[in-house]
């Protein structure tokens, strides 16, 4: 599990979402993303949007499978 | 939930305008088809619409853009403008909100293009189908239309 701070000032919108979304989608094993309580599946974006994840925000990037830190480090 | 082979779903634009290839669209995100496949609408009126019948599942924080799930499954994300994240919700205006129903046609969002040009972020709207693995082929109708007027005819697996 990988603990990431959001700098992007709009937040995880489309675009860095959308490159999330297909990072994940990439890994045969299962992607998730938290912020706080919420839990979402990395590879749905429309889940990864819903997180509303905003500048300042911490998000933990947890993937179980091989090579699980290297797609942790890569989203 | 029934199984119909090759049933052909017909996603109504959004806007009236002019429907072009997301090849189009100056942001790789969806030129590249990284969230999906579908087209884009440069928008000439202000109400943006529901493609489809379904549910409004999301309308982001800044109401530059909303997702729907329609009734046959298809997770359609409705993207007003570029960058238009930036405008931090000016310029728009919802009309609907989360969690509601919705059939094609009817207006979800309503956007001031003049403001969305003043502050020079380009107006073209791209419309992507989210959850691409559930479509077996999708065929767009460019062109000038109306709002509601055909502009994908999608066939899911």
């Amino acid at each position: 599990m990988i603990r990431v701070k959001i700098t992007d000032r709009n937040g995880l919108h489309a675009r860095p979402a959308g490159l999330v979304t297909s990072i994940a989608q990439a890994y045969p094993g299962e992607v998730f993303l938290e912020k706080g309580h919420e839990r979402c599946n990395a590879k749905n974006i429309f889940a990864v949007m819903a997180l509303e994840a905003e500048c300042g925000d911490f998000v933990n990037v947890t993937a179980c499978g091989q090579d699980s830190e290297k797609i942790e480090k890569e989203i | 939930m029934l199984h119909l082979f090759n049933k052909q779903i017909l996603i109504g634009s959004p806007v009236n305008g002019k429907v072009v290839d997301l090849n189009e669209v100056n942001d790789p995100v969806f030129s590249g088809r990284t969230l999906g496949d579908g087209c884009a609408v440069i928008p000439q009126g202000n109400r943006i619409c529901s493609p489809c019948n379904g549910k409004i599942v999301q309308i982001i924080d800044t109401n530059h853009a909303f997702c729907i799930l329609s009734d046959d499954g298809l997770e359609i994300l409705v993207h007003i403008g570029l960058d238009t994240v930036k405008l931090k919700g000016t310029g728009f205006k919802r009309l609907k909100e989360e969690g509601m129903p919705v059939k094609m046609g009817e207006p979800v969002m309503e956007v001031d293009l003049s403001y969305l040009r003043e502050q020079k972020k380009e107006i073209i709207t791209p419309i992507v189908i989210t959850n691409m693995e559930k479509v077996s082929s999708l065929k767009i109708a460019k062109g000038t239309t109306d709002s509601s007027g055909i502009i994908m005819k999608v066939k899911l697996k």
